[in-house]
């Protein structure tokens, strides 16, 4: 009885667990954050990404998350997030984080370099990017040890069913509105100056992940603190999450924009 | 007859709004239309009306409502083993799709119903028999079914884990879930980048060549694809290849049929 007590439990975790790294940001988040900021990018810089995508950018927006099962790409697994330490700063210099590839690749290809690459490496690069960038701009894609953190190891409630955070934000882009297409989002988005739109480029990934674990702090957990029925959530409540959730959206696509910028532009 | 088509395409667009074959057969005839020669433009736009973007699926509208029922034989084609169409009747694409470009050409005689229905005929019938789940190959019987296949969950660098699903629902739905939230414009954009170069050699030829021409995108398939066969993450990625070279190659020949009955 106690071993199939257990065995229960193990696979609920289990399940728990795959459910909410199958769903990161969602296929229709990454969309959104690839079609803005191919939106975003100049002419010259866009077509660059296209030759060697031979695709357009959205394409590959989710890319990512089917290669993490796919020879040789499985050691892309643990790119998706980045991990937080217990003063709330973000890791610097761990090679199984995210944010520590994006801005190994951003080094890489630096000054033109890309240049003396093969051109699929370029593309596999271009592919990481695309959704690394994306991911570490997700409010649950900053990893909060337990032990340091235990508080943001709960669960929502949906129709009285329990469902874990992750899932929610993951999916908060589409949630009351799943018939937006990615064009939908992009004039929804607020654009920025030319002078914000670079004052929001700076920095790094770590800068960038920080920024992300500070609003999951400040206003996700705030927002959605340990048993909000998800099915009762308010007009206001929603507006208040598509206003964090927009926001992070329009950061990555400006941001991933400046990436591809910053290789590609002459 | 052009307003009941287009109150059946509005009527499927409501039944299929989270099915995305429908923006892929959408994104297919805009693609279609931007390769159209003016004077086929014209004429769609005559016989069908200006909105475009509705002007897919209407068949099948019709078939679920009990009406236009034989049209669901026309959408296959059938190759031998030296993948040459087999043509014993007119129960399939092609034939159906060269009387139709034989009706436009002549629509002068024709009334206006019957070049509208040609003109359908072209449009859907082009889309049908580019979609791997309609070309049967003999060498391989089980290509004509809907058999059962077993789909990957992913596994997340660990064993995979996998579930049965019908096939030919994997070349109708299976590739759009990693495109969610994409318009039809955002597909026309991709199917340019990644196809838009072989645009000549795809209008090339005629529709039994364009048979050949899927038969041999099949054949790789099916050399491993059957019953309860595996379908990993890593074939997904490369089938999801196969599916939107069907798409591209149906935009432009819906295009370059039109071109050549309008000429």
């Amino acid at each position: 009885m106690k071993q199939t007590i257990l065995k229960t439990l193990l696979v609920a975790v289990a399940a728990m667990f795959v459910t909410e790294r199958a769903v990161a940001w969602e296929n229709v988040g990454h969309a959104v954050i690839a079609y803005n900021a191919e939106r975003l990018l100049d002419p010259e810089v866009k077509a660059k990404c296209r030759h060697y995508l031979k695709a357009t950018i959205p394409f590959y927006a989710t890319w990512m998350d089917q290669a993490r099962s796919i020879e040789p790409y499985t050691v892309c697994d643990k790119w998706h997030s980045t991990n937080i330490d217990a003063n709330n700063k973000v890791v610097v210099g761990k090679s199984t984080t995210g944010a520590y590839h994006i801005e190994r690749i951003r080094k890489e290809m630096a000054n033109g370099a890309y240049k003396n690459m093969s051109d699929s490496l370029v593309k596999i690069n271009l592919q990481y990017l695309i959704h690394m960038v994306g991911d570490h701009h997700c409010p649950v894609h900053v990893r909060w040890s337990k032990k340091s953190h235990p508080q943001y190891h709960y669960s929502l409630l949906n129709k009285g069913k329990k469902r874990s955070p992750h899932g929610f934000w993951d999916g908060a882009i589409k949630f009351r509105r799943s018939n937006w297409t990615a064009e939908k989002h992009f004039e929804n988005m607020q654009l920025l100056s030319p002078k914000k739109a670079k004052k929001i480029q700076k920095g790094t990934a770590y800068d960038w992940t920080q920024e992300t674990a500070d609003v999951w702090r400040k206003y996700c957990y705030p927002a959605m603190p340990e048993g909000t029925e998800i099915s009762k959530m308010s007009e206001e409540d929603v507006a208040t999450v598509h206003a964090i959730v927009d926001k992070q959206v329009q950061r990555a696509a400006y941001r991933l924009a400046g990436v591809l910028t910053e290789i590609f532009k002459e | 007859m052009k307003k009941i088509f287009l109150a059946l395409a509005l009527l499927m667009g409501v039944y299929s709004a989270q099915a995305w074959n429908w923006v892929y057969d959408q994104a297919t005839l805009l693609l279609a239309y931007e390769n159209m020669t003016p004077k086929a433009q014209e004429e769609l736009k005559r016989y069908l009306g200006e909105n475009i973007r509705s002007q897919v699926q209407t068949f099948e509208a019709a078939r679920k409502k009990g009406d236009l029922l034989e049209t669901a034989d026309w959408r296959t084609i059938t190759l031998d083993s030296e993948l040459k169409p087999v043509l014993a009747d007119d129960k399939n694409a092609i034939v159906q799709i060269e009387n139709a470009v034989e009706v436009v050409k002549n629509r002068a005689s024709k009334s206006e119903d019957e070049v509208e229905f040609a003109i359908r005929k072209i449009i859907e019938l082009t889309i049908e028999m580019h979609n791997i789940a309609n070309v049967y190959l003999e060498d391989y019987p089980y290509s004509k079914e809907d058999f059962e296949y077993r789909h990957s969950q992913g596994g997340y660098g660990k064993k995979e884990k996998f579930k049965n699903r019908k096939w030919k629902s994997l070349w109708t739905y299976g590739f759009s879930v990693f495109h969610s939230a994409w318009s039809a414009e955002m597909h026309v954009r991709d199917l340019k980048v990644c196809h838009g170069r072989y645009k000549d050699q795809y209008m090339a030829g005629t529709v039994r060549d364009w048979a050949t021409d899927m038969g041999k995108l099949a054949k790789p398939l099916y050399e491993w694809a059957g019953p309860f066969c595996d379908l990993s993450r890593q074939s997904h990625a490369e089938e999801e290849e196969r599916f939107y070279a069907g798409v591209a190659r149906a935009s432009f020949r819906i295009a370059a049929l039109m071109n050549e009955a309008t000429k």
